[in-house]
């Protein structure tokens, strides 16, 4: 989780006791996507790096 | 040549450097400065720096072959194995499709054997049938600015002339959306006098593969218009496209913003600079052949983007070390200490670095805190709720 300097909790939401076994192969929500890219991201974690805001 | 920058980026230069710069991964090239529309939001000629009023029009051949050359030392130098152009104005196309095209079979042959992913950011107005194919010939991806429909288009993206730029926009996007390896996505820029989903609903029209969601730039010198006072309506206005995207069953398009910010709310990293602390890997080459911090930051004030730097005296790597560069890398210790404190800092970053400008300083909240604070505790919620359910059907 998330804290601030002053070490309250913050706002992320918390994955550890979620199995993502059971999500559907074929959901195509944007929840279910998400939950693909962050598990990629933790399969194969790369350098983050912020883009410009004012382009596609 | 003009003298790119005066010196004036002193508002960001006492911030703290990271320990070991990013190397720039996202160079954005002002190919015409001139635009052929008016919007009357635009941060090149609007708000408070209007410096691109006397910038040369266009990027000339010495300016651009030189600009090719230091992004193949870049590239080289630091073993990347891909570069992103963003061929940008004004408005690109005022050079013309085929000189678009010819930069980008000049861009690949610089960088190689690294690749490029080159995109034209364009206001559509001039994306005919023989200029979509020149594009599309050559490789070149394509991002379209449209705020709606026409009515909440011609609203602000207006010729001088005071007509609106709806009708070849709506146009060039229907041809966009038959190219579909061709199609970027579309930027829109939020308006509170437009209803978020009609506003949606326009745009998904266009089969975009990708939309952005813009906060209209604003600082505390120079507040966002809120017709109403609600200090959280941007942040109401996006919480509402947020639900119509989230809960369709099959996701119709990928929004940035929706998506970047779930996947920071989930303890992942942002690609975008609007949101989270993810060191900023973009790096704007005027037509002068000065380099400039993002040019977004000319919403802020006059001479927040220059460094006095040049591509004919200077690698990007010596842009790395500007201060004012180097402080867009330094994640959060280059945060207010009230947004240090604040439970999302995280998640917001502090919201977009030009939103964040008082009285000579970038140390502050974003303009837009309370929206972004609302939007984030929106989706935050949404996200626990669906991880409910996840929980029920693991259990």
């Amino acid at each position: 989780m998330d804290s601030t300097e002053d070490g309250s909790q913050g706002v992320l939401v918390d994955l550890s006791d979620v199995s993502l076994a059971d999500l559907p192969e074929l959901d195509q929500s944007a929840f279910a996507w998400s939950l693909r890219r962050i598990l990629e991201e933790v399969d194969r974690p790369r350098d983050a790096v912020a883009g410009w805001n004012s382009a596609m | 040549m003009t003298v790119p920058g005066d010196g004036r980026g002193a508002a960001v230069a006492d911030r703290p450097a990271p320990a070991r710069p990013v190397p720039f991964s996202e160079f954005i090239l002002k190919v015409h400065s001139r635009c052929n529309l008016a919007c009357d939001y635009c941060y090149m000629y609007e708000l408070a720096d209007r410096s691109a009023r006397t910038d040369p029009p266009r990027m000339s051949p010495e300016v651009f072959a030189r600009t090719c050359w230091r992004i193949g030392e870049h590239v080289r130098t630091h073993g990347l194995d891909a570069a992103r152009v963003v061929l940008h104005g004004g408005e690109p196309l005022l050079v013309g499709a085929p000189a678009l095209a010819r930069m980008a079979d000049r861009l690949r042959a610089a960088v190689r054997p690294a690749t490029a992913r080159i995109t034209v950011q364009t206001n559509g107005t001039r994306l005919d049938e023989p200029a979509l194919s020149a594009l599309v010939g050559a490789g070149v991806r394509i991002g379209v600015s449209l705020d709606g429909d026409r009515t909440a288009n011609d609203r602000h993206r207006r010729y001088a002339s005071g007509r609106g730029s709806f009708d070849q926009v709506d146009a060039a996007l229907r041809r966009l959306a038959d190219r579909p390896e061709a199609y970027a996505g579309i930027l829109c820029v939020v308006d509170l006098a437009a209803d978020p989903l009609d506003t949606y609903a326009a745009l998904l029209a266009y089969r975009p593969p990708v939309v952005d969601f813009l906060l209209p730039h604003a600082n505390w010198e120079s507040p966002p218009a809120r017709p109403d006072g609600d200090d959280t309506g941007y942040g109401r206005w996006l919480a509402r496209v947020f639900d119509a995207w989230y809960d369709a069953p099959v996701r119709r398009t990928r929004v940035r913003l929706f998506e970047e910010l779930i996947n920071l709310l989930l303890g992942g990293a942002s690609r975008t600079e609007s949101l989270g602390l993810s060191p900023v890997a973009a790096v704007v080459v005027n037509t002068d052949g000065g380099y400039e911090q993002v040019d977004t930051l000319r919403s802020s004030y006059p001479g927040a983007v220059d460094t006095d730097l040049t591509v004919f005296a200077h690698s990007f790597d010596e842009v790395l070390r500007h201060p004012a560069v180097a402080a867009r890398q330094a994640g959060v210790s280059a945060l207010a200490a009230g947004c240090r404190a604040c439970p999302v800092h995280r998640v917001c970053g502090g919201g977009n670095y030009p939103h964040r400008y008082r009285a000579g300083s970038f140390t502050n909240p974003s303009v837009y805190c309370h929206d972004l604070r609302l939007l984030i505790d929106h989706v935050a919620g949404r996200l626990r709720a669906d991880l409910v359910g996840l929980r029920g059907r693991d259990g």
